[in-house]
Order: C-alpha cells, then structure tokens, then sequence
C-alpha cells in the first residue's frame, strides 16, 4: 500500500551563512550568561571566557551588519527594515488574523530582530570597557573609561541583559512559536532547514541569491574579526 | 500600682527586644569588610595595570585578610538580618555553612598566595585566587550594586 502523502513545495527563506549565524548567536548568548553565572564553578575569577565570549558575540555581530549590507536579499537591512507606518499596519492586520505574509522578516519580525542585533551589539560594546566588581577583571578599553565611568558601564552592561535583552528574547521566541502553533507558519523550522513552503509572499520578488554565500560570508567573517580585534589591538586594549 | 506598670512595661519591651535587630554585630562586620576592601583597593588597581606592582600593599592586604576573614563568619547571627543599611542577603542564613566556610577559604587563599608571590607575574597569576573569594562570595550572598 502507497503512503500517500503531500509534498508540499519550498522555496529558500534563509541561507546557510544566516542560519549559522543565528544558531551560534543564540549558543553564545546563553554561554556569555554562563560564563559569568557560573565563574565559581568554572574557577575563573578573571572572566577569561566571559570575556572571550564577549568578542566573539561582538564579532558575530559585526558580520551580521556587513551580511545586513553585503548578505542575499531578504536578509539586507534594505529589504527588512520598514517605517513604523509598515509596522503598525501589519500589527493592525496581524490583529484581525489576515496579515500578509513574508518570506524574509515581516515589519513588525524586522524591529524585533533589528532590537536584538542591536542590543547585543550595544552589550558586548559595553562591556569592552566594563569592571568586575572587584578589580579581578576588565574589558580590553577599560582604561579608556576609567573607574567612575566603568561602573556605570558595567551596570548598563546588566541592565541590558537582564532585564532588557531578556524580554525581547522572550516576545522573539513566542512569536516564532505562536506563528509555527496558531497560523501554521513554521518559522522555526524555516531557520533550521532554510526553506519555507511555496506560497505567495509578499516580498518574494527581492531575494536575489548570491553566487557563492559561502565564500563571501567567510571574507566578511574575516573582516568583521579584524575590525574587533584589529580595532582593540589599534586602541592599545590587552585581550583577555 | 507600681508592679502593674512594671507588667505593662516588660510586655511592651519584651517583644520590642526579641525583634530588635543585633545592631553592634553589623556594625563591627561591615566595619571589618571595610578594612578589607581597603586594604584589597591598592592591589585591584595593580590587578588592572592602574598601578605599579608594590609588594608592600600586597603584603598589607594579605595581613589584613587574615586578621579579618576568620571574624566574619560569627558575626552574622540570626538576630542580624536587618539594619544599619545591612548588604547581607537573607539566602545567607538558607547556606550558613556554606557562607562561613567561604571566610575560612578567603583566609587559607591569603596564606597561600603571601608564599606563591614575589614579583608582578606571580601577583597577576595568583592574586585573583584570593580577591576571586571575594567576587564569588559577593555575586550569591550581597545585594547587587546598581
């Protein structure tokens, strides 16, 4: 007896290069939390792999803003990055339960994934010139900040973890969740396997697929670590 | 008449006293960790490249540690979890032996490192072993600095 079954047909949403990107961004996230939560237990009162974790995460970032320029299509800041009009309209739309849909970000996705670049980035930035509370350890431009300006630093530096990043994380796993659950749409999915089901997307018309992503996102990794630990070098910081 | 006021009186004080909060013991505990920060303070600059490497201030604080450290871990009874702007966080008195035995590692690592360290890279190396104890013990047991 034949299985019956339906294929449904895919269409590439996300590339190799920014699905790994995710994943380790999401791996090193929960690692720079980790690694300062448990320093006792990790015997590692200098930080040393918080502060490795730091410029890893800021490099990961640093790509992912050349990948937002230099990247295929539908992951260009161009492409995905909508006025607050475009937003609302689709939160109004989304609310009514007859959004239209995207293949890359959706305007209202688009802030949210702009919000937690951005956030990382500011964190790990921060913490470039961030104090242990007890002197055992510093970011690499430390000096640059000084004691009084550190602290302050180092108390933005949480803050912005913990509550901040915290919740926008949170709204990003639920919606994605919510999307895969209520309205069948299974985003998660698409950013393990890079495919999305064949339907009529909005914004399908501008992915524009790069000859080799690969090897592009390879140079800009490259790139983006040079401009972290060239610039770091050039400013006279001292790596962990 | 007299006694029945006396009576009032002690009902009065009685329990006012069995809530007070022991005062004195924060007050000499808080005074105890001031000495120590202060004396760690020179070493924290030396640790961050702020300062030149001075044996003496290591020496000093590693004096101060010992003669402190072993003080503390009495000097947080039950009757202290309040008061005098008390950083102490109440999950002290859920691991009291935990808590205790911390003063007794910070006192052992002090002794440690005034043998391991001579010159500015035994300090850097061995240094955060000692004010290590000091972060660890403030992260789970000190209301966060903000």
């Amino acid at each position: 007896m034949a299985v019956e079954r339906t294929i449904v047909p895919a269409v590439a949403a996300w590339d190799l290069p920014t699905r790994v990107f995710h994943w380790t961004l999401a791996v090193l996230v929960l690692c720079a939390w980790a690694s300062f939560e448990f320093s006792e237990d990790l015997d590692d009162p200098r930080l040393v792999w918080h502060r490795w974790n730091g410029l890893a995460l800021l490099t990961l970032i640093v790509w992912r803003v050349l990948w937002g320029f230099a990247g295929p299509g539908n992951v260009r800041f161009a492409s995905f990055v909508r006025g607050p009009a475009a937003a609302l309209r689709y939160a109004r739309d989304l609310s009514r339960g007859t959004p239209r849909k995207f293949l890359g970000h959706n305007p209202l996705g688009g802030w949210v994934v702009v919000g937690l670049i951005a956030l990382v980035g500011a964190i790990a930035t921060l913490g470039l010139f961030a104090l242990e509370h007890n002197d055992n350890a510093t970011g690499p431009l430390y000096k640059y900040a000084g004691e009084t300006w550190a602290k302050y630093f180092t108390s933005w530096h949480r803050f912005l973890f913990e509550p901040v990043l915290l919740i926008l994380i949170a709204i990003h796993i639920t919606a994605n969740v919510l999307y895969g659950a209520v309205k069948k749409e299974p985003l998660i999915t698409a950013m393990l396997t890079g495919a999305k089901p064949d339907e009529n997307y909005e914004d399908a018309v501008s992915l524009t697929p790069l000859a080799n992503p690969i090897r592009r996102a390879i140079i800009l990794l490259a790139l983006a670590a040079a401009l972290v630990f060239g610039g770091i070098w050039a400013l006279g910081g001292k790596l962990p | 008449m007299r006694r029945a006021i006396l009576f009032v009186f002690s009902l009065l004080v009685v329990p006012a006293l069995a809530l007070a909060q022991n005062v004195d013991v924060i007050k000499e505990r808080k005074a105890n960790f001031k000495a120590m920060g202060d004396a760690v303070k020179p070493t924290g600059a030396m640790l961050k490249g702020e300062a030149e490497f001075d044996i003496a201030a290591v020496k000093n604080a590693i004096k101060v540690i010992q003669e402190k450290a072993p003080l503390q871990a009495k000097l947080f009874p039950d009757d202290s979890k309040e008061g005098e702007k008390t950083e102490a966080l109440p999950v002290i008195w859920e691991n009291k032996a935990d808590f205790e035995e911390r003063f007794v590692k910070l006192a052992e690592a002090a002794k440690t490192a005034e043998a391991a360290i001579t010159d500015a890279d035994t300090f850097q190396a061995e240094w955060p072993k000692v004010t290590g104890n000091c972060g660890n013990c403030h992260k789970k047991y000190r209301k966060p600095k903000d």
